[in-house]
C-alpha cells in the first residue's frame, strides 16, 4: 500500500473514532439526566411503538413493498435525476393524441404514434421506448403507465426506467386500466357478449377474474390504487332510449358491487378520486358516486356543452361547460371530491384544455393559458403557443403543454 | 430420416402470430399439436418467418425432419383433417436435408390490404385495413418507389429488447395496384425487419394525405430514425404471400 494512502486511512480510522466518542458521551450525557430505571421505560416504549407503526406500515402497503415494487420505486427514482436540454422539447413520432398527455409520477409522459417517452423537469428523456401499436392509449395510475393497442391486442405496462410488462390479448382491446401495485384490468371484444372484463396479476396474462357484459358497449374502465375496486362505463339500449351504466365490481364477487344507470346519457369517462369515490363523465351529465353505499351526486349540463375536463384524484374534478354552439363563453366549474359544486368560474373564452391541481386551475385559449386560483381569482395569461391543445399542472407554478410538435413547460 | 417442407397458409384473425406464446394461442402451437396426432412424434419445426398477431399467410413455410412414412402427396390430407379450418397445408414436398425454411429463404413478398371507401366491408373485417379517404395511387407509387433498393431500414423497424443487428435489406420490388375499392400493396425484399411492411404502409398513407412529400421517404431511410416515419399500419391488413428459395420446386 503506498504511504500516501496509509496515511488517509489513519486519518480516517482517527475521526471515526472520535465521532464514536463523542457519540458514546452524548449517550451516556442523556443517560445521567434521566433516572436508570426511566430511561429503560422510555427506550422499550419508543422500541415496541417504532415496531408497531413499522409493521402496520408494511401491512398496509404489503403489495407495493414486493421486492419488484421497491426495485421498480428505486429506479424510478434513479433515472429521473439528470439535466436535459429544457423545455420546449420535440415529440418523438408524428402526432400524440390529446388524451396521451399525462404526469406520471410527477414527470411528463406521452404516448405517440412511435413511442412512449417521459421527461424531467428539465427536459431529459427519462425513458423513450418505441411500441408497435396502431392506435396507442395512455392510462396512468402513479407509477405505472399503461399503454394500449385500442382495437388491437397489444399492451404494455410501463414505469419511468423500464418495461414492466408486454403482452397480447386474445382479443381485441375496448380498454384498459392498472393499479399502482400492478394488478391491471381490459374490456375486450369478445363471442356472444358484448365485452368482457378480466383482471390479471401484475405481469400475469392469465385473469383471476372475469365478467361478461351481455348489451352494455364499454367505452371506459378505471381501477384504484390497490386494485381492489374496478369501474366500467358503457351505453345500452332500453325501451328505444339511449342508457349509460356504470359497473363497480370488487375483483371476487360473480356479479358487481355495484350498478347505476344513467338514462339519455353517454358515458364516456369513469376514474377514481383518493377518497375512493368514482367519477363518470357523459356528453350531458358529471356524476361522483361513493362507492360504498351507491350514492350519486349528479350534476347536469343542460343545454351547454361539454369542452374540456379536468379529473385531479386528490383535488376533484374541473369542467369546461360553454352555452353557446361555438364553444365559447364557457364556464370553469369546479367541484370537490363529493361531487359538490365549489366554485363557478364565468369566462368569454373558448376553452380548448384545463388542469387543475394544488389550487390553481389553468385554461387554454387560442394559444394563451389562462390562470386562476382556485377561488376565482385570476393570476394571469401566459403564451403558450397557438397550436397549445393540452395542459398539466406540475406545480402551483408551471405546466405543461402540449403543441402537435413539441412539448412545452410555461411558468407563471 | 427426411427433412420434409410443407407449404401452408392461414387465417391469422384468431392466432397471436406464429411462434408459440406462453397463454396465448398460435398458429405453431395449433400445428405442431396436430403434427404429433398424425405423425405421432413431436418434429422440431422451423418456420420461415415470424408473424405477428392477426397476420395472415398465403404462403408459409415450415421445414421438419420426421421418420414417417406417410406419403407426401398424403399428407397434407391427412393433416388438413386434424387442422382447425383456418390453417391449411397445401404442399409437402422432400428437400435436401440441409434445407431450413428461414436460413435457406432467398426473399419474402407480402401484401397489405386496404379497403378504400367511406362505407365499410364487412366480409373484409379483419381482413384490410378500412381506409376511407381517397388514394390516390400513382402518388402512392412514387413514394413506394424511393423504398426500392439496399438500404437501411432502422427508420421502418420497431426495435424491442430482442431486435438488434443488421438492419440492412434490399427491396426489389413495391408496387400499389387498385382493383375499385381494394388498393392492395405488394412489398418484396430479401428480408424484412420487425414491423417493417406496416411502418412502410402507415408512412405511405401520410403521403397519402399529403402530410409527407413522396419523396421524403428517401430522407427518411437515411435518417435511421423511427421517430421521422409514418405510424404502425394495423395487423390485419397484412399477408405474407409468398417466400422464395433458390434451386427448390415450390
Amino acid at each position: 500500500m503506498k504511504k500516501k494512502d496509509n496515511d488517509f486511512l489513519k486519518k480516517l480510522l482517527y475521526k471515526l473514532s472520535r465521532w464514536y466518542k463523542c457519540f458514546r458521551f452524548g449517550i451516556a450525557n442523556i443517560k445521567k439526566r434521566i433516572p436508570d430505571k426511566f430511561s429503560k421505560q422510555l427506550a422499550r416504549f419508543l422500541l415496541i411503538l417504532v415496531a408497531s407503526v413499522t409493521v402496520v406500515f408494511v401491512f398496509l402497503n404489503r403489495d407495493n413493498l414486493s421486492p419488484d415494487q421497491v426495485m421498480t420505486w428505486a429506479s424510478d427514482k434513479i433515472v429521473t435525476f439528470g439535466v436535459g436540454p429544457d423545455f420546449p422539447s420535440h415529440i418523438v413520432g408524428n402526432k400524440v393524441s390529446d388524451k396521451n398527455f399525462k404526469l406520471l409520477d410527477g414527470n411528463v409522459a406521452v404516448v405517440s404514434d412511435t413511442a412512449f417517452v417521459c421527461l424531467n423537469g428539465s427536459a431529459k428523456e427519462i425513458a423513450s421506448r418505441q411500441h408497435g401499436f396502431s392506435n396507442p392509449t395512455l392510462k396512468v395510475n402513479s407509477n405505472k403507465a399503461l399503454i394500449y393497442d385500442l382495437y388491437g391486442t397489444g399492451l404494455a405496462i410501463e414505469s419511468k426506467s423500464t418495461e414492466i410488462y408486454k403482452t397480447n390479448k386474445k382479443d381485441n382491446i375496448l380498454s384498459a386500466a392498472v393499479a399502482c401495485n400492478g394488478i391491471y384490468g381490459t374490456v375486450t371484444q369478445t363471442k356472444g357478449f358484448t365485452g368482457k372484463l378480466e383482471l390479471f396479476h401484475s405481469c400475469k396474462n392469465e385473469s383471476f377474474y372475469e365478467y361478461c357484459f351481455s348489451d352494455c358497449y364499454i367505452t371506459d374502465m378505471a381501477i384504484n390504487k390497490n386494485g381492489k375496486s374496478i369501474s366500467t362505463v358503457g351505453v345500452t339500449s332500453k325501451n328505444g332510449g339511449m342508457i349509460s351504466n356504470l359497473y363497480i365490481f370488487d375483483g371476487k364477487s360473480e356479479n358487481a358491487k355495484l350498478k347505476l344507470d344513467f338514462p339519455d346519457s353517454m358515458l364516456f369517462s369513469v376514474s377514481y378520486l383518493s377518497n375512493g369515490n368514482v367519477v363518470v363523465l357523459g356528453d350531458n351529465i358529471l356524476s361522483v358516486v361513493n362507492t360504498s353505499n351507491g350514492k350519486k351526486h349528479d350534476y347536469l349540463f343542460e343545454n351547454r356543452a361539454l369542452t374540456a375536463f379536468d379529473v385531479n384524484e386528490d383535488k376533484g374534478i374541473l369542467l369546461s361547460l360553454s352555452l353557446s354552439d361555438d364553444g365559447n363563453s364557457c364556464e370553469l366549474l369546479l367541484f370537490d371530491k363529493k361531487g359538490n359544486l365549489e366554485k363557478n368560474i364565468k369566462t368569454d373564452l373558448k376553452i380548448k384544455a384545463v388542469s387543475y391541481n394544488y389550487d390553481r386551475i389553468t385554461a387554454v385559449c387560442y394559444g394563451y393559458t389562462y390562470v386562476y386560483k382556485k377561488n376565482g381569482k385570476a393570476l394571469g395569461k401566459y403564451d403558450s403557443g397557438k397550436d397549445a391543445k393540452e395542459i398539466i399542472l406540475f406545480s402551483p407554478k408551471g405546466a405543461y403543454v402540449l403543441g402537435f410538435t413539441e412539448i412545452r413547460k410555461i411558468l407563471f | 430420416m427426411k427433412n420434409i417442407l410443407l407449404t401452408l397458409s392461414y387465417d391469422g384473425k384468431n392466432y397471436h402470430g406464429w411462434q408459440v406464446q406462453e397463454n396465448a394461442v398460435t398458429v405453431q402451437e395449433e400445428f405442431q399439436k396436430t403434427l404429433k396426432k398424425v405423425l405421432n412424434e413431436e418434429p422440431n419445426i422451423k418456420g420461415c418467418s415470424r408473424t405477428d398477431s392477426k397476420v395472415h399467410a398465403n404462403m408459409y413455410c415450415v421445414s421438419m425432419k420426421t421418420e414417417s412414412n406417410i406419403p407426401l402427396n398424403k399428407l397434407p390430407v391427412v393433416l388438413n383433417k386434424y387442422l382447425p379450418n383456418d390453417i391449411a397445408v397445401k404442399r409437402a414436398v422432400e428437400v435436401s436435408p440441409d434445407f431450413h425454411a428461414r436460413y435457406s429463404c432467398i426473399g419474402k413478398e407480402y401484401i397489405y390490404k386496404i379497403w378504400n371507401d367511406n362505407i365499410r366491408n364487412p366480409f373484409l373485417d379483419g381482413y384490410a385495413f378500412h381506409y376511407w379517404y381517397p388514394l390516390d395511387i400513382d402518388l402512392l407509387n412514387e413514394a413506394a418507389s424511393y423504398f426500392i433498393g439496399t438500404y437501411d431500414f432502422t427508420s421502418f423497424c420497431t426495435l424491442d429488447k430482442r431486435r438488434s443487428g443488421n438492419m440492412v435489406r434490399t427491396i426489389k420490388n413495391f408496387k400499389v395496384v387498385r382493383e375499385n375499392e381494394l388498393v392492395t400493396l405488394i412489398v418484396q425484399a430479401d428480408g424484412f425487419l420487425y414491423n417493417m411492411v406496416r411502418i412502410m404502409v402507415g408512412t405511405l398513407l401520410q403521403v397519402a394525405c399529403k402530410r409527407i412529400r413522396p419523396e421524403d421517404v428517401k430522407s427518411i431511410l437515411l435518417a435511421k430514425d423511427r421517430s421521422k416515419a409514418g405510424p404502425t399500419a394495423v395487423p390485419y391488413g397484412l399477408y405474407l404471400n409468398r417466400v422464395f428459395y433458390k434451386g427448390e420446386k415450390l
